[in-house]
């Protein structure tokens, strides 16, 4: 409500500007933005993982914009409803999304013929969190390496049983892409969610849990859960005792992140508030310490670079896809 | 102990306690309001308690989940409109208690027993959660496949005279639960290329539909219609139940918490499923099941002493294992690590005194509501008198922006409005409702755990006979079964006897 | 018609729909058929039932309660008025031109009566929902 008057002042002066230049073009458009509340869409439910650090983001960059930011949470068809929403609307800065790769460049190939947005559609904005994705057992479980559990799975391959969340999610490729890596055949479960799987796995229903670390940190810092792997280059600071699967052998990388992007269509000096308003929040060292106590792993990629890598991973996954789909069609 | 009187004092500092009292009032609202459930109202607190010390923060999570869950009883008594699925079975005893100009009783008794299963929980969550906790590790997924079987059998059983309608009605659930991307192959079920669909038919569009809107329709279509007036009979009645009402239910009210604190603890096993089966129970050991389902005061205690009694089970692996037990929880977590809580055994040690705080909210949230509740029932009572026709257009206009705020989508609020047609002519031609919603919620829970036993155990289908807790659940199934079979045989041979 | 004869036509239609859904859980891929597959079924098997019990007529036919088809018409137009108008000219015009109208047709309220209900009550919903909850209800024609 204090901001009011301030953007009032801003929109008459926003309007005077474009009486004097009698012309509207965009970039005295941008000087006033933002003149209205925004609106983040999260394509998630309220309360999830990506809703938690949206509602946070969104308190840091009302400070930055001066104005009030708004999570509009558009979940639906594993993510793919609230993109559909960013890639259709109106492409003024005032919407911004959340995007979750790998899940957000899958869709495009995976579900070719059904799905509403593409790529080209949405345009990268900058990256926040990189959540690695680790394999677990249980505390009391015999398997201490990933060998041990190559080796079991050599052996009788029934016995082991893997959990991941989703059929063609991070968690899914990544241990598709450790079987394929070991050279055995693995069974898979799927739960729909952290919790469900979590009770599996400590109440001895499965072998082996893949997930995320940010999911996995707590349970793993109590010690009811042994972390067998992390798929990432180095090891994780939360969990620095869990190697990582170049270090035993197989090299596997795999994350799930979260970012942020906007229509493909939004100017370049609003694209360029934004970023630059993002990369104040994400250096801001109190969003940071918010960020480590949920064990969600800060990694900033900004701009052209963030549009570069969801473009690499896109292309890397289809060719994985074309060569063998993980969806039976 | 020391540590409880350190929270206890918490608690009763003056800003603890008027953010008590804002969040059960908020809680009572959300909770009575279709289309805004529990899950949503704690998690637009979430932002809120961000600015908050983590005490206060607790304290407004667990006001608004507690009483939001009682907040339900409230129009699912008075006008057949139960926000979500907890109190489905609340409404099918009390609306007719509402109809017969008794709705104060009726919310005097869900009052007292949400109370009781409330209360109940709590002091179980303080007394003996760890241990407990353990049960929601037991569980695997072959117990819940038969736990879904064993809800599915009560609430055809429960629904209606016609076992054949419920049991139509329930599979017409079942098929409208494969709805959508399938889990285990991503392949599309029965989506048309909706990708409205791929998450499944959402549960309260449909819900919302069927009771709500459907109830929308009743009100307005017969000229003079209403809740009260259809009867032509003034308010009667007490306003609140009597003592002996009170000792007539107080073995069910005993019986549905115990039934609710299990249910609560097992994690995904929801709320319906505690209070259906707690229902059935009730009528199960009534000298007069007859009665159930036309407005019998001890149905309404069944129900809500379960719902309530779930919130503090779902609490229990939550803050002793870190598993949140329903949605609701899942969001509870995310409050508890913002402000630096892993839930766990660490909760109990090094966060005890925020950890008992929590705790104790909880018990003076369910006496606050409880309070509240029954001081407000007299001026509830009064919206019954309202002519249909004004109530009609406002349950229209809640249920259409209610289910339109649930995510934004403008096909919800179409798919509440043909399910609510639907309802309309499924009641006039005595289809019961209650099993299609129910089966819808239960469909996932079924095919999920089946599958997943199944990938466990490699279609060896002696699995679920194998493991000793999947066994007895087998058997209370077939109890469940044969019961009503057993008791109908023996009335008939009584009969003949005397005869 | 009466209740048996509707019950007959109910359970022909949806246990063809069913069926439908037997046909298309068989065509399915790997396990993903097997559960529309038993629903299907069992949706079946009850439409069988029900067929055969209105055949064998134990209980007395009877009809259903009887409808008011002129009210019934003139409030289903009311409920697609308001969700045509709530998307195309906006939530916060549609709420109460809908409130008004069913409230004199439907409810034989005066119009002052009925206007200031329609008023209040489209307040109250902005103020919970669009203010307290920031839903971003469709705006239409008040958008800009």
């Amino acid at each position: 409500m204090k901001t009011q008057p301030i953007s009032m002042r801003k929109v008459m002066l926003g309007a005077m500007t474009t009486l004097l230049t009698s012309g509207l073009s965009t970039a005295t458009l941008a000087a006033d933005y933002p003149t209205k509340p925004i609106q983040m869409i999260v394509s998630f439910g309220a309360g999830g993982s990506t809703d938690t650090m949206a509602r946070i983001f969104a308190k840091y960059a009302e400070e930055e914009l001066d104005q009030r930011v708004v999570v509009v949470n558009r979940p639906g068809a594993g993510g793919e409803l609230g993109w559909v929403h960013l890639a259709n609307a109106e492409p003024d800065g005032y919407t911004i999304g959340l995007i979750n790769s790998p899940v957000v460049e899958v869709y495009p190939f995976t579900r070719e013929e059904t799905v509403g947005y593409s790529l080209d559609e949405i345009r990268p904005l900058a990256n926040v969190i990189t959540d690695p994705g680790v394999l677990a057992v249980a505390a009391d479980s015999p398997y201490q390496s990933l060998d041990d559990l190559v080796a079991a799975v050599q052996d009788d391959p029934e016995s082991v049983v893997i959990s991941h969340e989703g059929v063609g999610g991070d968690d899914h490729l990544a241990a598709l892409n450790f079987a394929e890596e070991a050279g055995i055949d693995l069974s898979f479960v799927s739960y729909n969610g952290n919790a469900e799987a979590t009770a599996a796995l400590l109440g001895g229903h499965i072998t082996a849990f893949e997930g995320n670390m940010s999911e996995a940190a707590a349970q793993i810092q109590e010690g009811k859960v042994r972390g067998l792997a992390v798929w990432a280059d180095e090891r994780v600071e939360a969990i620095a005792d869990v190697p990582t699967g170049k270090e035993q052998g197989y090299d596997v990388q795999s994350a799930a992140s979260r970012g942020f992007a906007v229509p493909a269509d939004v100017p370049q000096d609003i694209y360029d508030t934004l970023l630059d308003v993002t990369r104040s929040v994400v250096e801001n060292p109190e969003f940071r310490a918010e960020m480590e106590q949920l064990n969600m792993p800060v990694n900033p990629i900004y701009g052209e670079e963030y549009v570069d890598f969801i473009q690499d991973s896109h292309d890397r996954l289809k060719s994985l896809w074309e060569k063998d789909p993980w969806i039976e069609q | 102990m020391d540590v409880l009187f350190l929270a206890l004092g918490n608690v009763l500092t003056p800003m603890a306690l008027l953010t008590l009292l804002l969040g059960t009032l908020a809680g009572m609202a959300i909770g009575s309001l279709p289309g805004l459930s529990s899950t949503m109202g704690v998690a637009l607190c979430i932002p809120i308690t961000f600015s908050m010390p983590p005490d206060l923060a607790l304290i407004l999570l667990g006001a608004v989940y507690v009483s939001s869950v009682y907040g339900g009883s409230v129009t699912a008594i008075l006008l057949r409109t139960p926000g979500t699925d907890a109190s489905i079975a609340t409404a099918l005893d009390g609306y007719p208690l509402a109809e017969a100009g008794r709705g104060g009783e009726a919310l005097g008794m869900a009052t007292l027993a949400s109370l009781f299963g409330g209360l109940f929980s709590v002091v179980v969550l303080i007394a003996i959660a760890p241990p407990l906790s353990t049960v929601a590790l037991a569980f695997g997924p072959q117990e819940y496949t038969i736990l879904a079987i064993f809800g599915l059998v009560t609430i055809v059983g429960v629904a209606s005279d016609r076992p054949l309608k419920g049991v139509l009605s329930a599979a017409v659930g079942l098929v409208l639960a494969c709805v959508g991307l399938d889990a285990f192959t991503g392949m599309q079920r029965f989506t048309f290329g909706y990708s409205e669909l791929f998450d499944g038919v959402p549960l309260l569009p449909v819900l919302i539909g069927l009771f709500s809107v459907s109830q929308a329709f009743n009100l307005c279509v017969p000229e003079g219609g209403g809740v009260l007036t259809g009867k032509g009979q003034p308010l009667k009645g007490r306003r609140l139940p009597l003592w002996h009402d009170i000792r007539r239910c107080l073995r069910t009210l005993l019986r549905s918490s115990v039934i609710g604190s299990i249910v609560g603890i097992l994690p995904g096993a929801g709320t319906s499923i505690a209070s259906f089966i707690s229902y059935n129970e009730a009528r199960r050991h009534s000298p007069t099941p007859e009665r159930f389902g036309k407005g019998e005061l001890e149905g309404v205690a069944a129900s809500e002493s379960a719902n309530n009694a779930v919130t503090g089970g779902t609490l229990i692996p939550t803050l002793t294992l870190g598993i949140p037990g329903n949605a609701v929880t899942a969001v509870f977590v995310g409050g508890l690590t913002i402000h630096g809580m892993i839930p766990g055994p660490s909760l109990f040690t090094q966060h005890a005194e925020t950890t008992y705080t929590l705790i104790l909210s909880l018990f003076l949230a369910n006496i606050l509501f409880a309070v509240t509740g029954l001081w407000l029932c007299r001026y509830l009572v009064v919206v019954t008198k309202v002519p249909g026709a004004v109530l009609g257009p406002m349950i229209l206009i809640f249920s259409v922006i209610g289910t339109y705020a649930l995510r934004n989508e403008v096909f919800d609020v179409w798919l509440a409005v043909a399910f609510g047609v639907v309802g309309f002519f499924m009641e006039r031609w005595r289809y019961p409702a209650a099993p299609l919603v129910i089966a819808l919620i239960l469909g996932p829970i079924l095919e999920v755990n089946f599958r997943r036993s199944m990938q466990i155990a490699h279609w060896d289908l002696t699995t679920f006979f194998t493991r000793p807790l999947s066994l007895t659940l087998c058997l209370l199934v077939v109890l469940a079964l044969a019961y009503p079979l057993w008791t109908q045989w023996r009335r008939c041979r009584s009969s003949s006897v005397q005869h | 018609m009466t209740l048996d004869t509707i019950d007959r036509c109910v359970a022909v239609l949806v246990g063809a729909m069913c069926a439908a859904a037997v046909v298309t859980g068989l065509g399915m891929r790997g396990d993903a058929g097997v559960f529309p597959v038993i629903a299907g079924t069992l949706g079946v098997l009850a439409c069988a039932g029900i067929v055969l019990g209105t055949l064998r007529r134990r209980i007395p036919d009877e009809l259903p309660p009887p409808l008011a088809w002129q009210r019934f018409t003139v409030w289903c137009l009311c409920v697609l008025g308001l969700l045509g108008l709530m998307i195309m000219a906006g939530t916060f015009v549609a709420l109460p031109l809908f409130l008004l109208v069913s409230l004199r047709w439907l409810g034989h309220l005066r119009w002052p009566a009925a206007l200031a209900i329609a008023v209040a009550f489209s307040a109250v919903i902005y103020g919970v929902f669009v203010y307290l909850l920031s839903v971003p209800l469709p705006a239409g024609w008040l958008a800009g």
